[in-house]
Formats: structure tokens, sequence, C-alpha cells
């Protein structure tokens, strides 16, 4: 195991461990973005569309709160 | 500018408390999601969800920023440096990516929260919030397993600024020692 800065100085380029997150990190955020924009993610989007009426989240969200 | 060794330790011992806390308060949170979406019993639900709230507020929080605080003072006062390795960037990356995602889901955890304490919840109400819930504690479960790994396994790579402060050292190597990882 690298236990130290030093054990780690002997390579040049980028790792191939570090080419592969890049590309799967890529390919995910990619994903979020298009669940974004259509409307299938985000933190804003959980409607409380079922919600009883009653509720004290259902007052939140017609305040304007989502 | 480095730490003086006992600094160091106390900082790492810090780091690693908050780091692995955060990661069974997450574990935990990930329960009471889960039990909140799918148990029949309406006290369980009733009481699920406010706790969770408590849970993310109280411990969550706290221990996700110390994580990242004391992880930015640890690396940037070793020589192992903020940018010099991708390992010690990707966890910083990871981290920083968890605490935006979780302070985003605060205002859904309060939402459902409120709304459980105060009326009864059917197995439908809220159904996409609180999926919303379980998802992103199994995914930010997930996120946060990979900077333990990284600290772990420490994989080699430096980056280009890394690879340019090789060049031109400064001051004496570290020890070894498998405790000096920020």
């Amino acid at each position: 195991m690298a236990d130290s800065p030093a054990d780690n100085g002997n390579d040049s380029g980028t790792p191939r461990w570090v080419k592969t997150s890049a590309i799967v990190t890529g390919v995910l955020v990619v994903a979020v973005v298009a669940m974004m924009l259509s409307g299938h993610h985000g933190p804003g989007r959980h409607a409380i569309s079922s919600l009883p009426a009653d509720a004290p989240g259902a007052n939140k969200s017609a305040k304007g709160g989502e | 500018m480095t730490m003086p060794p006992r600094l160091r330790k106390f900082m790492l011992a810090v780091h690693v408390s908050s780091s692995v806390g955060l990661l069974g308060a997450v574990a935990g949170f990930l329960a009471l999601a889960i039990a909140g979406l799918t148990s029949e019993d309406a006290g369980i639900v009733r009481a699920a969800y406010p706790a969770m709230e408590v849970t993310a507020w109280c411990v969550i929080v706290p221990l996700a920023l110390a994580a990242l605080l004391v992880g930015l003072v640890e690396s940037l006062g070793t020589r192992w440096g903020l940018f010099r390795h991708y390992w010690v960037l990707a966890k910083l990356l990871l981290t920083v990516l968890a605490v935006i995602v979780l302070l985003l889901q605060m205002q859904v955890i309060g939402l459902v929260a409120d709304a459980a304490a105060e009326t009864t919840l059917s197995r439908d109400d809220l159904r996409e919030a609180r999926m919303a819930l379980v998802a992103h504690a199994a995914g930010g479960l997930l996120v946060l397993l990979v900077p333990a790994a990284l600290s772990v396994y420490k994989p080699r790579g430096r980056t280009r600024y890394g690879r340019r402060k090789l060049v031109k050292p400064v001051g004496p190597q570290l020890p070894r020692s498998s405790t000096s990882s920020p």
C-alpha cells in the first residue's frame, strides 16, 4: 500500500483508473442532467400531488415551497 | 505549510471519525427511509420521517461538513496536498458533491417529516418524495464508500500540478506511515 507521497511519485501521464472514473462520471452527469431537463429528477420536482389536503406539506407547496 | 506530527495525527483522527460516522449515520438514515416507505405500521411511518429529519440536521450535516473541512485542512497541511494526487482530488470532488446533494435534499426531508408528524400518511402519500429519500440515501452511501476505499488503497497517479511540484521538491520527505493520508 502506498503510504506516503514518495511512493506514488514515479508515475507519468494519467492513470487508467482516473480515465475510467472520468468516463463513468461523465456518463452519470449526462444522465442526471438529461433527467433534470426532462423533469424526472431534481430537488424541486417532488410535487406534493398525492399529499392529503390537510397536510402541512401541501400548505407549504401551495405557498411556493416547491 | 506542513502541520506538526501531533496536530496531523489529531486532524487525521477527527477526519476518520467524522467520515466513518457519516457513513454509519447515512446507513441509519437509509434504514429509516426504507421503513417509512415500506412499513404497514402507521406508527412506524409517523415516527420514521421526523427521526430522519433530526438525524439529518443533527448528525449527517454536521459530520459531512466536518469531514469536508477537516479533510481540506489536513490535505493542505501535509505533503499530500489537495491537487497533487488524483485520489485526493477525487475524494474532494465526491465529498463536495455529496454535501451539495445532501443540502438540496434537506427541504424534501423537512417536508415529508412535517407531513408525517401531522397527518397519517397512506402508502401513496408523498410516494415520489419518499422514494427519492431512499434513492438519495442509497446513492449517498455508495458515493461515500468510494472515498473510504480511496483512502485505504491510495491508487497511484499525480496530477499535472503534482508532477510539476515533484520536479522541484521542497522540504524533507514525510516519514512512512499509514496514518498520513488526508
